[in-house]
């Protein structure tokens, strides 16, 4: 039965992806992003805070062409306030067509990473769900991405870095832990 | 007295040792030196052609300054550096066989290398009329390819490397999401932007121990993307 039930949700994911006729997932959309706004700091279009600061990814389907994919990707939470936002389209293939920073936001909070950056650590685990995506566990992940969050943690007694990952194909998150330097440690489901 | 003659012992035991080590290694050199004096046979004109400049040109720019440029290894970017360490480059690339680490040197390089070392690393050749240049580095994929991406990124970027998001063949770097080639415009291109950059970011990276790419390849690179980024 268990053996049946992991056939069948593959069978479904893989049919949903198909659907999207998309050449890449919802994870890769959000991965590219944080590639997108690394890019865009070093070529000076964004204030390097940026890399520093980023706490959240989120993706969404729009599927007006040629636009595919909405990303939006937001720095630390203020006090009051929106956070320091900047909305990425892509198309279905996942190349960029279009960046802008949403107007209103506010600076956050510097959690002081002391190693790689915030968007790096956020890249980092959306690696493990696109490396694993093969896994009928860690598939809706990546097929039903909807956003991953950055906060401090500990694993194994350790500080390190969570990235946790949501998905509307699923209640279960999955937390992907980081060191500081970025290397993967563990991973769990978590209710 | 007792305590004397044991220290005595010990210091003649290690004597003994150290002795027996250095014989040992001298065999091996030797019988590796007549080994490779066998196997990297060359002609007598070429020998006479062998210069740094040509093995500058065909070993270390491609094969070693990749890592011994700037990323604080062992520099081999000029001939006094080169002369400095010719005995450590002897016995890693001949005798020990662990140089280079993140490349390997075809038949006909070791030969070339392995004859110029004997010869006494001349800086110029002997007979005046240095070995005609391998191809130089031109604004093509082919020649980016040959000397940059096979010489020194293809040990991470390939399908079960640690760069394996990111190919480096021509139709990969064309059409990349990670917008690595914009035809026409350098300043842009994510290939240009990852090897210009001086954060930890930069490719290929420092902290795997290579060095930064020569400003003349960067040129290169620009230039080929410039034109179009065609074959």
């Amino acid at each position: 039965m268990k053996t049946y039930s992991i056939v069948l949700s593959s069978l479904i994911l893989s049919l949903g992806s198909l659907s999207h006729g998309a050449a890449v997932s919802l994870a890769k959309a959000a991965e590219l992003s944080a590639h997108r706004i690394d890019r865009m700091v070093a070529l000076g279009k964004l204030d390097a805070a940026f890399l520093k600061k980023a706490e959240k990814i989120e993706a969404a389907v729009q599927n007006q062409p040629p636009t595919f994919y909405h990303v939006v990707v937001s720095q630390t939470q203020p006090a009051q306030g929106a956070p320091l936002q900047v909305s990425i389209t892509f198309d279905q293939d996942g190349k960029p067509l279009a960046s802008q920073n949403i107007a209103g936001g506010v600076a956050g909070p510097d959690f002081a990473w002391p190693g790689v950056d915030a968007v790096t650590l956020l890249e980092n685990s959306l690696h493990y769900a696109l490396d694993n995506n093969a896994n009928p566990q860690v598939a809706p992940y990546d097929k039903g991405f909807t956003k991953v969050t950055l906060t401090k943690g500990t694993y194994k007694g350790q500080p390190v870095a969570r990235g946790q990952i949501f998905s509307s194909l699923t209640a279960q998150k999955l937390n992907v832990y980081l060191g500081f330097d970025g290397a993967l440690l563990g991973t769990e489901f978590v209710p | 007295m007792i305590k004397l003659q044991e220290n005595l012992f010990s210091i003649c035991s290690l004597i003994a040792f150290t002795v027996l080590l250095n014989s040992c290694n001298y065999t091996f050199l030797k019988s590796e030196t007549t080994n490779s004096n066998q196997a990297f046979n060359l002609p007598a004109e070429k020998i006479s052609q062998l210069s740094y400049s040509a093995i500058s040109r065909m070993v270390f720019e491609p094969k070693c300054v990749g890592c011994h440029g700037d990323s604080g290894n062992i520099r081999l970017e000029t001939y006094s550096e080169v002369v400095r360490n010719l005995d450590l480059i002897k016995k890693t690339v001949f005798v020990l066989h662990s140089m280079p680490k993140k490349a390997s040197l075809t038949d006909e390089e070791m030969a070339y290398l392995w004859n110029w070392i004997n010869l006494g690393a001349p800086e110029q050749a002997k007979n005046g009329t240095s070995l005609p240049p391998p191809d130089p580095l031109v604004p093509s994929f082919d020649s980016i390819n040959k000397h940059v991406f096979q010489a020194t990124c293809i040990h991470c970027h390939k399908p079960d490397g640690t760069g394996k998001r990111v190919m480096l063949d021509h139709q990969s770097l064309l059409n990349s999401p990670l917008e690595l080639i914009l035809p026409g415009n350098p300043d842009e291109s994510g290939l240009v932007v990852d090897i210009e950059r001086i954060d930890e970011k930069r490719m290929p990276p420092a902290k795997d121990g290579y060095s930064a790419l020569s400003d003349q390849t960067k040129q290169v690179i620009r230039q080929w993307i410039r034109n179009g980024a065609k074959d």
